[in-house]
């Protein structure tokens, strides 16, 4: 059906949600320019959504995440809803928010989703706590408390994980800061990271 | 009651948990297959194809599963018949074939990008998946990376990396195996649509941060020396000499050892055992039947080790590759060069190591052709028939002219089998589409030795159990064809035979057997060679081994040393018929005989062990009929030329 | 490694209507050129375009020729992260662009 000559089908796969009925379709970051919780979607998918089928669709920065309606179930309609995501996915630009959506909110959405998956657990099992300060203009600032002030790696912990993840989610990051909470002066912590080759 | 009577009923056996064992050639399948049953296997065939089905079983704590090891495949759209098992076993849909409860998917880790293809088919099917994962070790050491946690989550089935050796790993997998309701499903099947295939995989890679470098520099370094042009040539050639120096020279003494006991075994029972008949059929008839079945072991053991050895490095396939263009002449592939110089030894090995051939069609054609190659059973009667035709004196040029017939001999028995395999390539391919030629080079890897010990055992285990019991019966068969009716001393002295003369006697009984009554019934079909019934009671007794052939003809000559009789067939003339009182051995019926065993599927162990890798006795009797058919006209043309130019 | 992929795949498609010098045949292929399948011809029975793509060369897919047979045939290739020989006809089978 998705012949060669059509636009690439955008990678996409299945994870099992928080209840039976919410799947999680990971995407690639930047796939979609909007977060949050949908009221349009093109094509079959808005079909679905308008029809009852779906209960609602929720997008992430990796993930767009479909909970169906009471009644339905994935095993009848699950090829029906991959189809239409997968179709949905090439026009990113008919994607319409409940709220509207900044590239600001999409930063924050990606820093969101960093410090709730594996980098931030991997901080809150070391004693350390990490908040968002801001994210605005393609720069974040986060602030980092607990054990992590007195941590040696703390420098390390920020570079190998937040922003590495980050910047998987939010290609167009410019930079990530880290002010650490402490009982002196706060001293401020620049981790300028190298920009690499951004897509336009 | 079933229609096809294979030894593994084509009905699984019922009460226990079956399970399946899918994945891609060089996987660690069958590594993992022989883990978890150890040796509680057993081999049998799918009705209807060449295909071999081994089943084991696995005991975890008190609980038996029984696994279901099925071809190596890269596809559940299937272009062989190998494939078409998968691919009907996998169906629930399909009647004949039980379909598992549960199946395993191997797959190696290094190929991810590739095999989670296949896996997304089996997932299509809807059966509960359990993927193995191995080959974790070699990814590490090339430097690459895989979330295994982040794998399972993406996939939605349970993923359980296993190192081979590992008895922790292992132990994990047993007990997954017996709690298969905690085994979680996907929530959506993958899906089927090529493009949208290939970009689920990309996601799932993605996901599992999977990681692995271009290249495998070790391999490729390897490589760069096994496959040049000349270096690799070289060490390909030196690797086939010594793989045949092996199971054919190493072999010898070994099987000579076996011999000596059986033969000694044979005599204590004849010299000690009464009354005559007895003694001889315990002696000759059952001993030595069972001897000529285990003589066969020191050369079948050999071939695994050298077969499992070039497969498990890796090196099989680059000795395919070399050859591949040669063979493709032949219409086969690379692969089946192995099995016919195995054959070059013996028809026995040669047929069993077409178990490497991963299609079907090419196993059988190379089965067909590999009988006809020189082995060694033949060279006694090469020998004695060479040595009757041309004098040792007479030389062309520099050479010997025994030597040049041998030569010719060897050359004509290559020439041959690779024309058969050809024409049986052409004809079996008109069914089904010309499969695409396509063979895996995976990256050097050390063989392990527990592989390499279950692949031995398996392999004389199945010739004992199979074809141990085909060979007995027709050594038995013949024995008794050869020995019976039995003649009481009055009757001898009566025939003018003094019964303390042993070569007379035994002279006697065979003229008077009721194989020399087979003889002499079928003259009229060897006439035209000229093989009188005398001949073909040595062609009877050749069934058993081709070798046979000297001793017996032996016997009918009344040669003093009936192994060495060459004397005195020069002095043996037909008895009766229009040639009465002529010499029996001329060049033509000499050539004649030469050519007729160069030919003819004189060997019940090669038809006995065709049986057993086809599964039917279709093949065997197609390769007697043909090969039979073919061994007259030659011989017949033999004859007439010879006896035209002499 | 998969996001080269993808975005080798999106320069792909933009070019796809300059396709001249650069469309080959896999066969034509020297040991040590690159390049990306673009299709499986019409002319390949449709089961053997099936396993060419079960095999990993799909549209899109980066093919290394590695080196060939001491006669010229079959041809080892690098193609979905591992090690495959392919015999020349088959290879002629798919339509490439070189990529190196």
């Amino acid at each position: 059906m998705n012949g060669g000559s059509s636009a690439p089908v955008v990678p996409m796969h299945p994870e099992a949600g928080a209840d039976p009925q919410t799947v999680r379709w990971v995407i690639p970051a930047g796939t979609l320019p909007v977060v949050g919780r949908m009221t349009e979607a093109p094509d079959e998918l808005g079909a679905m959504l308008h029809s009852g089928d779906i209960a609602s669709i929720e997008v992430e920065t990796r993930a767009v995440v479909i909970r169906l309606a009471d009644g339905r179930s994935w095993s009848a309609l699950g090829a029906q809803v991959r189809d239409a995501l997968s179709t949905a996915l090439r026009h990113p630009e008919q994607w319409r928010p409940a709220d509207e959506v900044t590239e600001d909110d999409l930063l924050r959405a990606a820093l969101q989703d960093v410090l709730a998956g594996p980098a931030g657990d991997y901080i809150r099992s070391h004693g350390g706590e990490v908040t968002i300060v801001s994210a605005h203009d393609r720069r974040a600032e986060v602030r980092m408390a607990g054990t992590c002030t007195h941590c040696p790696a703390a420098g390390f912990t920020l570079h190998s994980r937040l922003e590495s993840e980050l910047r998987t989610r939010f290609p167009d990051l410019v930079e990530l800061r880290a002010t650490e909470e402490s009982a002196k002066a706060p001293r401020g912590t620049w981790l300028t990271v190298r920009r690499r080759r951004t897509p336009s | 009651m079933s229609a096809h009577c294979g030894p593994v009923s084509a009905r699984a056996v019922t009460g226990r948990t079956r399970l399946a064992l899918v994945g891609s050639p060089n996987s660690g399948k069958s590594t993992l297959f022989n883990a978890l049953t150890g040796l509680r296997t057993k081999t049998g065939n799918y009705p209807g194809v060449t295909v071999a089905r081994y089943e084991g079983v696995a005991r975890v704590g008190e609980h038996e599963v029984v696994i279901e090891d099925l071809p190596g495949t890269y596809s559940l759209d299937p272009i062989s018949p190998d494939e078409q098992v998968v691919a009907d076993v996998l169906d629930p849909g399909n009647p004949d074939l039980g379909t598992p409860e549960a199946v395993l998917v191997t797959i190696d880790a290094t190929t991810l990008r590739r095999s989670l293809g296949l896996l997304a088919q089996v997932m299509q099917t809807g059966l509960p998946i359990c993927v193995v994962l191995t080959f974790r070790d070699e990814l590490a050491r090339r430097g690459g990376s895989l979330d295994v946690a982040a794998l399972r989550r993406a996939l939605g089935v349970p993923v359980v990396g296993v190192t081979s050796g590992s008895r922790n790993d292992l132990a994990e997998l047993q007990s997954m195996l017996l709690d298969r309701s905690a085994w979680e499903r996907p929530v959506v099947p993958p899906p089927t649509d090529p493009s949208q295939r290939r970009a689920w995989v990309e996601s799932l890679l993605h996901s599992a941060a999977y990681e692995v470098p271009e290249a495998d520099r070790r391999t490729r370094r390897i490589d760069s020396v096994l496959l040049h042009p000349l270096w690799g040539t070289l060490i390909f050639f030196a690797t086939m000499f010594v793989f045949f120096q092996i199971i054919f020279t190493v072999a010898t003494p070994l099987q000579d050892a076996v011999q000596s006991v059986f033969d000694r075994l044979g005599t204590q029972v004849t010299e000690h055992v009464s009354p005559q008949l007895l003694s001889d059929f315990l002696g000759n008839a059952l001993i030595g039947g069972v001897g000529g079945v285990l003589v066969f072991l020191p050369q079948i053991a050999l071939l695994f080790l050298m077969i499992s050895l070039l497969e498990g490095s890796g090196y099989l396939s680059r000795a395919a590759f070399l050859m591949d263009r040669l063979m493709a002449k032949a219409g086969l592939e690379g692969r089946a060069f192995v099995a016919l110089l195995s054959a070059l030894a013996c028809a026995i090995p040669g047929i069993m190591a077409t178990r490497s051939l991963p299609s079907a069609k090419d196993r059988f054609a190379t089965m067909m052709g590999a009988p006809l190659m020189t082995c060694s059973a033949r060279l006694p009667v090469y020998v004695l028939l060479t040595g009757l035709l041309v004098s040792p004196d007479t030389r062309v040029g520099p050479f010997g002219a025994q030597g040049l017939v041998m030569f010719a001999l060897y050359l004509a028995g290559a020439f041959s089998a690779m024309a058969t395999a050809w024409v049986f390539k052409r004809f079996s391919s008109r069914s089904g589409p010309v499969l695409p030629f396509y063979m895996e080079m995976p990256s050097y890897r050390l063989p392990r030795l527990r592989s390499v010990a279950d692949a031995i055992w398996s392999a004389c285990k199945g010739f004992l159990s199979k074809v141990g019991r085909i060979i007995l019966l027709v050594t038995v068969g013949l024995w008794l064809l050869l020995s019976l009716p039995m003649h009481s001393d009055a009757h001898l002295r009566s025939a003018g035979i003094d019964p303390a003369d042993r070569t007379a006697v035994s002279a006697y009984e065979v003229d008077h057997s009721f194989a020399a009554d087979i003889g002499q019934a079928i003259e009229p079909v060897f006439e035209p060679l000229g093989f009188d019934w005398q001949i073909n009671i040595g062609v009877l007794g050749s069934l058993s081994a081709r070798e046979v052939f000297v001793a017996t003809l032996g016997q009918v000559a009344a040669a003093q040393n009936p192994d060495q009789p060459a004397e005195a067939l020069t002095h043996m003339t037909y008895t009766d018929g229009p040639h009465q009182g002529e010499k029996l051995f001329t060049p033509a019926t000499t050539a004649a005989l030469l050519v007729f065993f160069l030919y003819a599927l004189q060997c019940m162990s090669t038809i006995g062990v065709m049986r057993r890798e086809t599964g039917s006795w279709r093949w065997p009797a197609v390769a007697f009929g043909y090969m039979f058919v073919l061994a007259w006209t030659m011989a017949f043309l033999t004859h007439t030329v010879v006896g035209a130019l002499t | 490694m998969v996001s080269v992929q993808w975005d080798a795949r999106r320069q792909g498609d933009t070019a796809a209507p300059a396709e001249s010098a650069q469309d080959a045949r896999l066969a034509d292929l020297r040991p040590g050129m690159r390049g990306q399948v673009t299709d499986i011809d019409e002319s390949v029975e449709p089961s053997t375009a099936r396993r060419l793509f079960d095999l990993g060369f799909a549209p899109g897919a980066e093919v290394t020729v590695l080196r060939k047979a001491p006669l010229g045939d079959p041809v080892v290739f690098h193609v979905a992260d591992y090690e495959v020989a392919l015999r020349k006809e088959q290879a002629a089978g798919i339509h490439v662009r070189r990529t190196a």
